[in-house]
């Protein structure tokens, strides 16, 4: 099967995808409090203004167009968040690992890890708020000398811990496997050989 | 004092309605590029959509310019 494009731009022919995850919703709870309390606090102004102010004041009228811009601008900016919120995402295929960090107007920037680049992977997750929100982060070692790739805010991350280590195994073994079964048998040798020691 | 409080407030809420129209065109360019298999796992709090997201955005911007456009009308 031809699976190139498929899914996402750039995906190969043997590509597939494993699965996909986005950031845990807590990101999300910055914008949407500032929403709310802006909403608050203009309508209290504008509830002030009509009830006391004077309809014919140049200033009434001043403050009730540069209240309505402020808060068409913040209907938008917490929309666009929301809708940014679904553009980042990370992708786990049986080839490479990809982040996609998108928005709607200012950015695209896509990193990709082969899995057979891959290292180490070390879940975190830590504080009262992670664990009883079930979300940390995962750093991806590609290189001892060169910083981990850390993936912050990612849901579940037992489960997607242990999705990126089957895949590399699988990828591994895709790849080579002769070695893989020249390691079972050298493992089998070895254990025998305890076995034998011990009895 | 009202011609230009109204022309402030038209080209505003129209200006607003062309931004919605063209931020969700992006993002339908975007849709059609990345086709992924949602899941509980993927959606916003397990069960919201993205086309939810962007339909609440064009009617609330919608509904808000028609509703301060009325609103000036009865209050000015």
């Amino acid at each position: 099967m031809d699976n190139t494009n498929r899914h996402f731009r750039g995906q190969q022919r043997n590509e597939e995808v494993t699965c996909f995850f986005r950031s845990h919703p807590i990101v999300l709870l910055d914008p949407i409090a500032r929403f709310f309390l802006v909403f608050a606090a203009l309508t209290t102004i504008e509830a002030i203004l009509v009830n006391y102010g004077s309809l014919k004041s140049p200033v009434t009228y001043l403050i009730m167009v540069t209240v309505m811009v402020i808060f068409l601008f913040f209907i938008h900016r917490f929309f666009l968040r929301l809708l940014n919120y679904f553009l980042e995402t990370v992708i786990i295929t049986n080839y490479r690992l990809i982040r996609l960090e998108k928005t709607i107007f200012l950015r695209d920037d896509k990193h990709t890890i082969d899995l057979n680049k891959i290292q180490d992977v070390t879940k975190q997750q830590n504080g009262i708020l992670q664990t009883f929100l079930d979300y940390g982060s995962l750093a991806i070692v590609v290189n001892v000398q060169e910083t981990p790739f850390i993936i912050n805010y990612v849901p579940k991350p037992d489960r997607y811990f242990r999705r990126i280590n089957l895949v590399k195994h699988a990828y591994a073994i895709a790849r080579n496997p002769e070695k893989l079964i020249q390691n079972t048998q050298d493992t089998m040798q070895s254990e025998q050989s305890f076995t034998k020691i011990s009895l | 004092m009202r011609i230009l409080f109204w022309t402030i407030l038209v080209i505003s809420q129209l200006s607003s309605i062309g931004f919605a129209w063209w931020a969700l065109s992006r993002l339908f360019l975007y849709i059609n590029a990345y086709r992924f298999d949602e899941s509980q796992y993927t959606l916003l709090f397990g069960f919201i959509h993205l086309r939810w997201i962007a339909g609440l955005y064009l009617m609330s911007v919608v509904a808000f310019a028609l509703f301060t456009t009325f609103y000036s009308v009865f209050v000015f």
